[in-house]
């Protein structure tokens, strides 16, 4: 257990540090400079801006300098945002994306497995029918149109909530709902599909015939296993809300860290997207690990190796 | 001698789709047909799909000129006779826009979709093929592109290759490769043992023969069901690069790029969003259908399980 834990750390402290360096290169590759959208800078300024930041070093020395950095947790500087180091981009970012990833999460859960454990005790029935429709067009419908109509509708029409912006309390609920919704829906198809075949397997017959109740059946027995294939989702599902929505952040005008790197990107701020790539690869790793552990928890046939 | 010759291959090929000794007169393909026809979901979704395409592709041949046409006195103005779906902020009739926008949409959905399917096909092959270290080598590359962020990647390689089509399908079928090569990679490692192709060895069959002749065929089925889930994914990341502003870039327009100019107009002419929204949820629901009742088609077993 101790060796599976520590092997796939080190295992991900690799795929962090590849990811680190394949952003730095691509972009560093990429034509143009950071430096050269200012406008006033003259070639001279230009040159010697890229000497203060180490630009004109070797690449290998600069991905070495920004790995150092990174693994330090002494973020680098921002070379766009003056004044700025990463540590300031993300401390500001990822309240306001951890608030609303967070929520989204705990939305896809409550309406999700509710919906799914209830499709599933009543397999062929209405209500089976009504929640896999609403789920298959849940998963099919994009960020990119619920977020703009959920604006539409209780924002612009409705006005229970500001339709843009981060500042006032309620600012979250919007943005969590539209994520909520379409990961329930996936979450909803996972838990039918796995309590479905968990209920016919032999152990919950024999606690059928010890005379447990439905509800404890599926409560306490079934869903021990049945959690196995939905957790294999909600693993990347954590990690990609906790890390913004760069559609739902971009439909709301959140300050987020979606936004900022796809700022980032779009400015050449090879340091920024660097660390913020770097930061959700992080994230994948260590829920990844966590799902792992969770499930040889639940599951005691699953052991860890390391293999 | 010419027509033997296919006719050798394909003997060679279809037993291991294990079939050919129970039902001798129907093929694979036409088996898997029939069962498609029975399942109604699926047969409404491929329709629905055949509607949109022929819609999308004869509305862009069509209006390709005039969708572009600015009218500037019926600016906003909201569905019409005239205009069955309104017109935008600069008069443009939003049907033509939207169909038009569809067939770019659908295009790079598929040709996407076609590199990702190249790529892992290839790489699927002939990490399944060479065994041991090379095959433990190349899945473990593949375990550890999985950890990457990968929308993250897309929006960066997006932002690099700079506003052009093609390089937006190359950046997109880059990314979306790794399962394609995961499900490939699993098939060959089932069927390399297999007598087919201990015989084709035994004949003097290359390597190189063995994974075009005899491999291959056997794998087009479940790369054919994975691309029909994947089409359905990759319209969504390009939708997803176009709404940022990275995709396809003006005069030419996508769903995406047509549903972002829809949100942010949305207060004072919904229809702007609406219609392109609706026709990209419509494909997106029928592709994710039709995938849907292939895997049940080629695989019964696999039906009752989700």
């Amino acid at each position: 257990m101790i060796r599976f834990i520590i092997s796939r750390l080190i295992q991900g402290i690799i795929v962090v540090a590849m990811v680190l360096s394949l952003t730095y290169v691509i972009m560093a590759l990429s034509p143009g400079s950071p430096f050269a959208n200012d406008k006033a800078s003259s070639p001279v300024v230009r040159e010697n801006l890229e000497r203060i930041y180490g630009l004109d070093k070797p690449l290998i020395v600069q991905v070495w300098k920004n790995l150092k950095s990174f693994a330090t947790f002494d973020f680098p500087v921002s070379y766009r945002l003056k004044g700025w180091t990463v540590n300031d981009i993300i401390a500001q970012g990822a309240p306001v994306s951890f608030t609303v990833g967070g929520m989204a999460f705990l939305i896809a859960l409550a309406l999700g497995i509710p919906a799914g454990a209830l499709a599933a005790m009543r397999a062929g029935q209405l209500q089976d029918r009504a929640v896999m429709m609403a789920a298959t067009l849940g998963v099919c419908v994009p960020s990119l149109v619920l977020g703009p109509i959920i604006a539409l509708v209780f924002a612009l029409h409705l006005h229970w909530f500001d339709a843009a912006g981060w500042g006032n309390t309620g600012d979250w609920v919007l943005p969590s709902v539209t994520l909520g919704l379409i990961s329930a829906a996936a979450v909803a198809r996972l838990t039918r599909g796995g309590l479905r075949e968990t209920l016919l397997a032999d152990y919950i017959r024999t606690a059928r015939a010890k005379g447990a109740s439905e509800r404890a059946i599926v409560m306490r027995h079934a869903f021990r296993l049945a959690c196995q294939p939905l957790l294999n989702y909600l693993g990347p599902l954590a990690a990609g809300l906790l890390s913004g929505s760069f559609v739902t952040e971009t439909v709301f005008n959140l300050p987020g860290l979606g936004r900022h790197f796809i700022n980032s990107a779009l400015h050449k701020d090879y340091t920024v997207a660097m660390s913020l790539a770097g930061l959700f690869a992080m994230l994948t790793v260590i829920f990844n690990l966590l799902v792992d552990i969770l499930q040889a928890w639940l599951n005691p046939r699953i052991r860890l190796t390391d293999s | 001698m010419n027509p033997v010759e296919p006719k050798i291959e394909l003997a060679l090929g279809v037993p291991a789709a294990g079939t050919v000794a129970a039902q001798p007169s129907a093929g694979p393909w036409l088996q898997m047909w029939r069962r498609l026809r029975r399942n109604t979901t699926a047969m409404v979704a491929l329709w629905t799909l055949v509607i949109i395409v022929i819609l999308c592709v004869g509305g862009s041949a069509l209006f390709f000129q005039s969708q572009v046409k600015q009218h500037l006195e019926i600016v906003r103005s909201p569905p019409s006779m005239s205009h069955m779906f309104g017109t935008d902020a600069l008069g443009r009739d939003v049907f033509q826009r939207t169909l038009c926008g569809g067939s770019i949409s659908l295009l790079v959905g598929v040709v996407a979709t076609l590199v990702a399917m190249i790529i892992g096909t290839a790489y699927g092959l002939i990490s399944g093929l060479a065994g041991k270290a090379v095959d433990n080598f190349m899945m473990r590359v593949v375990d550890i592109l999985y950890g990457f962020p990968f929308i993250a990647f897309v929006v960066l390689l997006s932002v690099i290759c700079g506003p052009s089509l093609l390089l937006l399908f190359v950046a997109i079928g880059a990314v979306e490769w790794l399962t394609t090569a995961r499900v490939v990679r699993g098939q060959v490692l089932g069927l390399k043992n297999q007598e087919f192709v201990l015989a084709a060895r035994a004949c003097g069959a290359g390597t190189g023969r063995i994974l075009w002749h005899h491999l291959l065929p056997n794998v087009v089925g479940p790369v054919v069901i994975y691309a029909s889930l994947t089409v359905p994914g990759i319209m969504l990341t390009e939708a997803v690069l176009s709404f940022l502003g990275l995709g396809v870039q003006a005069p030419i327009s996508s769903w995406g790029s047509l549903i972002q100019e829809g949100a942010s107009n949305m207060e004072h002419s919904p229809w702007l969003l609406i219609f392109p929204g609706a026709f990209f949820v419509t494909t997106l629901l029928a592709l994710n259908l039709l995938g849907d009742g292939l895997r049940d088609a080629l695989d019964p077993r696999s039906s009752r399980s989700e």
